[in-house]
């Protein structure tokens, strides 16, 4: 009863090996596929949905920052929904950035392995590859830097990283499926109540982004912690609003509202 | 006959991962044996060998190459101790230092700042002092790699596999790192000693050389040993006579040659 995340620069390995995975332990499978659900369960455009995961905001690639938080806030909460079903093998979805410190989740980095890549992609000379592959992984630790103020590469952020330049993808697999198997990672009370109140705190932010900005979500044992800033004359009204939205979302069992000065705007008003 | 080199930070369980992995698959451990043995074999104190191999250059060091000479005469005693598989080593920098080796086993173990702070203070140092310590320890690492070998201690690209000892316990990474040691890349096949015995060849003829002459480079397949220096090198009579010492001392070496003016390849030592 445990969860595999695996995270990769090498789309095509990643996909195979979280594939055979999850087929030798029997696992369901959560992939890029997922983004269509989440689309139509949000009314969102899918594609600019699966655009969300790969670009930062910017107002000229018709991304609003607003949109954008939402977003990736949609794709988070539903992902931990299914995470909470465990016997899970999940990739493609970001989920190494916003699952942290789970016991029964077991996060994987996949590097490497450019010389077992499609015979397309092995016509390239190798520093073609190299080039390509470091503008990839530049644009991905801007993607993970503003999304979720970690580095995608960041070995911390993972329980193991597996290097594909020596060892082979069906050699990987058996490390996988092995390391799944240890007594450390079955799923307890505890690791499954984390993982509810990540859920529940990803549900309440999701909430919120419809129409609010600045929001920071923390939940323990069901208390729900919102952390927000805003001018000081609107304190009071925007923690009534935080409430009265909050409310909605089942499972709350104690809400909390944190706010701090927004010195910058309350700076530039007092000044006008 | 696997070769396994395990980089860890300070309080990683690093030592302790090691010597599992050494009992279980029944090769020899080392860490500071190799400066022992560096420090008997070329008379140089250890507390030196230590500092050569542990801080980052100082200001004057990076115009001098002594370094780089202590790098050399641990790298040629490391080659050799390696040179005949079965073999776990878990000191210093051993995933640069065996770089040009494939089939080593290159293991990183990390655990959070927190959980090391933690068996820090269990040798009776206070959280701060404990803290302290790691966080300057990591920054020495971190700075002597950029300096000598370019490259970050954190970069897992320069391992095989890293394991979180905070997830996993120490006998689950000990099973991960046997599984992994069993593959196919790191079977000590005869051309992987072959390999290991010409770089400890290469690395023994650099001993005599780097003193003198220290950008020169050697590179060495089945016994046979190129040396790439410049015209203004080849030509001195000091250059010659330490090509005849290589000659005496290195009976396993089958031909000796050497190339002026082309450019040193990047798998030379």
């Amino acid at each position: 009863m445990s969860v595999l995340i695996l995270s990769s620069e090498n789309k095509e390995l990643e996909n195979q090996i979280a594939q055979k995975t999850a087929e030798r332990l029997g696992y369901t499978t959560l992939d890029q596929q997922f983004y269509n659900e989440i689309a139509k369960k949000y009314t969102l455009d899918s594609k600019k949905l699966m655009d969300a995961m790969i670009i930062t905001p910017s107002f000229l690639k018709r991304m609003p920052s607003k949109q954008w938080y939402y977003y990736l806030s949609c794709v988070e909460v539903e992902v931990l929904a299914r995470l909470l079903e465990d016997n899970c093998v999940c990739w493609g979805l970001a989920a190494h950035l916003y699952v942290v410190v789970i016991s029964h989740v077991l996060k994987v980095r996949l590097i490497g392995g450019h010389s077992l890549m499609s015979p397309g992609q092995g016509n390239m000379n190798e520093d073609k590859i190299k080039k390509i592959i470091a503008e990839q992984e530049r644009s991905r630790e801007n993607w993970s830097m503003t999304a979720y103020n970690r580095k995608e590469a960041d070995p911390g952020l993972y329980d193991m990283v597996i290097n594909l330049d020596q060892v082979q993808p069906d050699e990987a697999v058996d490390t996988l499926s092995t390391t799944m198997g240890y007594p450390r990672l079955k799923a307890m009370t505890y690791s499954k109540n984390n993982l509810a109140d990540r859920a529940l705190a990803a549900r309440v932010k999701n909430v919120l982004l419809k129409s609010l900005t600045d929001i920071q979500v923390d939940a323990q044992n069901g208390t729900v912690v919102v952390t927000t800033a805003s001018v000081k004359r609107e304190k009071s009204k925007k923690i009534d609003t935080i409430k009265k939205i909050a409310a909605q979302v089942e499972g709350i069992g104690y809400l909390e509202v944190h706010w701090n000065k927004d010195m910058l705007t309350e700076a530039a008003m007092s000044y006008r | 006959m696997s070769i396994i080199t395990i980089s860890r930070g300070s309080s990683s369980m690093g030592k302790a991962v090691a010597e599992k992995v050494a009992a279980k698959l029944e090769c020899d451990i080392f860490s500071r044996d190799l400066l022992f043995k560096t420090s008997g074999r070329f008379h140089v104190p250890q507390k030196t060998l230590e500092k050569a191999i542990h801080d980052a250059p100082g200001i004057f060091e990076r115009y001098s190459h002594t370094k780089k000479v202590y790098l050399t005469y641990i790298r040629a005693i490391l080659t050799e101790m390696v040179a005949g598989g079965n073999i776990v080593y878990y000191g210093l920098a051993g995933h640069l230092l065996l770089d040009k080796l494939p089939h080593v086993l290159k293991v990183r173990i990390t655990a959070n700042l927190d959980g090391r702070v933690k068996r820090k203070m269990t040798e009776g140092f206070s959280e701060k002092k404990a803290r302290d310590m790691i966080l300057a320890d990591d920054d020495q690492r971190k700075k002597w790699s950029r300096k000598i070998y370019d490259a970050d201690p954190n970069d897992c690209s320069l391992y095989d596999l890293t394991v979180c000892i905070d997830k996993l316990s120490v006998e689950n990474a000990v099973d991960c790192i046997c599984r992994c040691a069993s593959r196919k890349a790191f079977e000590s096949t005869s051309d992987c000693v072959r390999q290991s015995k010409d770089l400890s060849l290469a690395w023994n003829a650099k001993v005599l050389l780097v003193e003198s002459f220290p950008d020169v480079g050697i590179t060495c397949e089945y016994g046979n040993l190129l040396i790439y220096a410049t015209e203004k090198e080849a030509h001195t009579t000091k250059f010659k006579k330490i090509l005849d010492d290589i000659k005496k001392e290195n009976y396993d070496i089958y031909n000796l040659e050497v190339h002026t003016g082309l450019p040193v390849p990047a798998n030379a030592v």
